[in-house]
């Protein structure tokens, strides 16, 4: 047997830029780039100097790429780190100074993690996170997927005009920063309709992912962190199909490609109950240090409260990585050997997660990740495979119909669409209608200018993220902050195009809001 | 090419203020100050455009005095759930606020009514480029005497970030201001005490004989008039049990209470397990004009509340010319000067509520001070002619301090 394993992380922020700082805002894409991007790309290329070329495919959104290559952004981040790296360094005095040992000693890694990002994101990587992608990419089979421009959920997004623009702004940003076309399209949310494939088709688009439950059919597995206060969440419930994610398929009458992510390699990770994340040995998110806002504890006992955790201890995380990852190797071969007996000899195991649940969510997931590159690349019989290399292989894929699904909550769209959000997607419409009331303004420059950038203001309400948010009720304010912000932009906009009056103040809002939101 | 639209050296400041009631849809005070501050602004250079939600059977332009009045999205009865009737109504208010920026000249400034108009308030601050007043009246903290569920702490949150957000926050009493310095603690030189107002001319009812009958009312007997909505922050229970020590002594004292609320049927219950039968009407909501005539009939007027940020009723029954008996909290404790101009008592206390009802019905003497007091205050200083100036300074101040940072 031959089993081959594709693992596929999703990276996407919404636009954070010139948003605020802290707690919500800029922080959440530096924290993001510092724990979790750089560190990753670290040990892509420590693999790579052990001999070990292990194949990814990485989505990379819109609004992230944008950011990751925005000259202010680069020059903030490395304040940031500065700031973090003297928050440690204080943190480390104080508790040496009050005779913490063990605590000074976390502090001091911190002091460390932050001068060797900011050393490395300077120095080795130029600041330039994409381009150092781009290197990699040329010694290690690396595959990128393009997603939708703002991370807009898509089964929701049922007007044919809004719905084409995010994926062509999405794969024209894609082109614009990779210098090539995209040949795979990453579903936000795994968010799939049927009809969806009509647009990607007219966009070249070969091949996406759904939930294992659109192929299969039964109950969606609830693995979705977050919860709903105060909402009964519907769970969708699915004909089985007899089908497995061990193949991918060919859509029905189409040209296009699918592939299921597979139920129990999710689960192992992100199961509130028996994720790996929420071992007892790991680092606690939830406690941090008043002042520096420093994690410094581990898990010690998920029931426990936050006053009895103990500190953290890196050699004994570490221990429980390695742990973590053989454990994991065995649970894949049971899978594959299960796949075996039901007659696939090259089963395929797709492993799709969210790129920011390694070292931000979960401070040690990279690591764990390099171990397990490590521990498949010494296993003769397993591959680590590429979605287009899988597809040029297999010529004839056999065809299926695919379930509208996503991979959150209840299997469908409860998680973006429910009594809490349902405003929202009316107001979305109402920006709709008054982008149509002024489709073909006849004027001058600044007629043009206005209207680009209410069509930019509508993608920045459509992004997925506000709505799970609201949904999830976390940092709710925030996204209805900048979701009724979007809105009165656009609609001042599209009246200074109705009225095609612009006052001195009027061209100076103009410049001050293209600049903010400067998207794409 | 067109020149600013807010041009800096005009006499006149354009307010676009946001409220969620307004004349005639009535809920708490909160309509009823807007309707008598947007009246008056317009003596103090300031020309008010109010944004209100749609309401059955109104015009969705009307004008009253000079002040433009704008309703906007779906009437709130009959409509969804309340939360989502918000967050439409908001998006109605940028959606309407800009587009009168653009038809009109322009606004200076914003100024939102409590949290229910928080998110519109402070995305047309942003969008319009002005500065945010908000008059915080109540808070949700306050009124629920904690935050006991998933809604109140939204409701909180939302209270904190357009507190936040805004250049000048007005509040009612200084009971009011600490309580929003305490549970927000935004820069406290952004707090701005101005007292609600009463309106005197409403109230001065002399066209009928003071001892009427009314249908729970016979002639002669001393009225004791609670008026307000029937829920535990307003202590209407304590008052029917000190009623029923009341009747020791004035055994033809009448309790009238006026009013709707969660607390009615509860009440009513208390009041028949006491034994006060007859002496106890309960009125139910009552017209203005009935509400008049109450007043004028009633011997004393009682708000015994636990939590009250300023207590418009208290100014209203003293501007009708009825004595008061409060209790020392909140608003209620700063409007009324104890053996003055009305009684102070404890809350939750029944004896001390019952003994100060009884000195105000057996001591006309007391009475008539105290009335004649309370009619002097009321018209020096809870006079709307006076909140409309010191709110249009609180204008002035905070677009001029805009100008000099930059915004506007």
């Amino acid at each position: 047997m031959n089993p081959r394993f594709m693992l596929v992380l999703h990276s996407h922020l919404p636009y954070v830029k010139h948003q605020g700082r802290w707690p919500f805002g800029e922080v959440w894409l530096f924290e993001a780039m510092a724990e979790t991007y750089i560190p990753l790309l670290r040990a892509w290329s420590n693999l790579l100097d052990d001999g070990i070329s292990a194949p990814i495919t990485l989505s990379l959104s819109p609004t992230l790429m944008e950011q990751l290559a925005s000259s202010y952004l680069r020059a903030e981040f490395v304040e940031y780190l500065r700031a973090c790296e003297k928050r440690a360094a204080a943190d480390e005095r104080s508790f040496l100074a009050h005779g913490q040992q063990e605590l000074a000693r976390v502090a001091m890694d911190y002091r460390r993690f932050y001068q060797d990002i900011r050393h490395f994101f300077a120095m080795d990587m130029d600041g330039d996170l994409i381009g150092v992608i781009k290197d990699l990419s040329r010694k290690v089979p690396l595959e990128i997927l393009a997603t939708s421009a703002t991370h807009a959920y898509l089964p929701l997004i049922r007007d044919r005009e809004s719905l084409e623009r995010q994926i062509a702004v999405g794969k024209e940003c894609f082109i614009k920063h990779l210098g090539y076309e995209p040949r795979g399209f990453w579903l936000p949310e795994c968010g799939y309709y049927q009809g969806l494939e009509d647009i990607l088709e007219l966009y070249d688009i070969k091949y996406f992912f759904v939930d294992a439950h659109a192929v299969e059919g039964g109950r969606p597995i609830q693995t979705f962190s977050g919860s709903h206060p105060a909402m009964e969440v519907e769970t969708a419930e699915f004909q089985k199909t007899g089908l497995s994610t061990y193949s991918p398929y060919r859509i029905k009458d189409r040209s296009l490609a699918v592939f299921g992510r597979n139920t129990m390699v999710s689960l192992q990770v992100w199961s509130k109950d028996y994720g790996y994340p929420g071992d007892s040995s790991y680092r606690e998110f939830h406690k941090q240090q008043p002042g520096s806002g420093f994690k410094y504890w581990r898990v010690t006992d998920r029931q426990s409260d936050l006053g009895s955790k103990l500190v953290y201890d890196r050699e004994q995380a570490q221990e429980k990585v390695r742990e973590h990852a053989c454990h994991f190797m065995d649970t894949v071969e049971a899978v594959a050997l299960e796949a075996n007996r039901l007659g696939f000899s090259e089963p395929l195991i797709v492993a799709c997660y969210d790129t920011e649940l390694f070292g931000h969510w979960w401070w040690e997931g990279v690591d764990w990740l390099e171990e397990l590159m490590r521990l498949m690349a010494a296993r003769d019989n397993w591959r680590l495979v590429l979605p287009g290399a899988v597809l040029e292989e297999m010529k004839d894929l056999p065809e299926a119909r695919v379930f509208e699904s996503s991979w959150g909550t209840g299997g469908k769209h409860f998680g973006w669409f429910n009594q809490e959000t349902s405003w929202m997607w009316d107001t979305i419409e109402k920006a709709r209608q008054e982008l149509r009331s002024i489709k073909h303004p006849a004027g001058s420059d600044l007629v043009a200018r206005a209207r680009t950038q209410a069509v930019k203001e509508l993608m920045l309400m459509e992004s997925s993220d506000w709505f799970f948010m609201v949904s999830n009720n976390h940092t709710r304010d925030y996204a209805v902050k900048r979701f009724l912000e979007h809105y009165g932009k656009l609609v001042r906009l599209v009246e200074m195009v109705r009225m095609n009056k612009f006052s001195l103040e009027d061209r100076e809002w103009l410049r001050q809001v293209e600049e903010e939101d400067d998207i794409f | 090419m067109e020149l600013n639209r807010k041009s800096k050296g005009e006499r006149y400041l354009r307010v676009l203020m946001l409220s969620w009631e307004f004349p005639p849809q009535i809920i708490g005070g909160l309509g009823r100050h807007v309707y008598e501050l947007s009246q008056r602004l317009g003596n103090y250079g300031v020309e008010t455009y109010v944004l209100t939600p749609l309401v059955d059977g109104c015009a969705t332009y009307e004008e009253f005095q000079g002040v433009k009045v704008f309703r906007v999205g779906t009437p709130l009865t009959g409509s969804k759930r309340f939360k989502s009737w918000i967050f439409d109504f908001n998006t109605e208010l940028i959606r309407e606020g800009i587009r009168l920026d653009y038809q009109e000249k322009g606004f200076h400034l914003v100024h939102a009514h409590d949290w229910l108009v928080g998110y519109a308030g402070r995305s047309l601050s942003r969008v319009l480029n002005v500065p945010l007043v908000s008059t915080i009246h109540a808070t949700e903290y306050g009124r629920n005497l904690g935050l006991h569920n998933p809604m109140q702490r939204e409701i909180h949150d939302i209270e904190r970030n357009l507190i936040l957000d805004s250049e000048c926050i007005v509040c009612c009493s200084n009971y009011m201001r600490n309580e929003i310095q305490s549970l927000f603690n935004p820069n406290p030189s952004r707090i701005t005490v101005i007292p609600n107002g009463a309106s005197m001319n409403r109230y001065r009812v002399t066209d009928f004989p003071p001892d009427q009958e009314f249908e729970g009312i016979a002639r002669g007997e001393p009225v004791v008039f609670y008026i307000g909505r029937l829920v535990p922050e307003k202590g209407v229970s304590i008052l029917i049990r000190a009623f029923r020590l009341v009747l020791q002594s004035i055994p033809s004292a009448k309790l009238v209470i006026a009013g709707r609320g969660p607390q009615g049927p509860e009440l009513q219950r208390l009041a028949a397990e006491l034994g006060l039968g007859d002496r106890v009407w309960f009125a139910g909501y009552i017209s203005d004009d009935l509400r008049d005539r109450i007043y004028r009939r009633a011997n004393v007027a009682v708000f015994p509340s636990l939590y009250e940020p300023f207590g418009i009723v208290a100014l209203e029954a003293m501007a009708s010319g009825t004595p008061v008996v409060v209790s020392d909290v909140g608003g209620l404790a700063e409007i009324v000067v104890d053996g003055e101009t009305g009684l102070k008592v404890n809350p939750l206390n029944e004896a001390n509520l019952a003994s100060a009802l009884i000195r105000v019905l057996s001591d006309p003497r007391l009475a008539n001070r105290l009335r004649s007091q309370a009619l002097k205050v009321i018209t020096e200083k809870y006079n709307w002619d006076k909140i409309g100036a010191k709110t249009s300074q609180v204008y002035h101040a905070v677009t001029s301090r805009a100008r000099k940072d930059g915004v506007g």
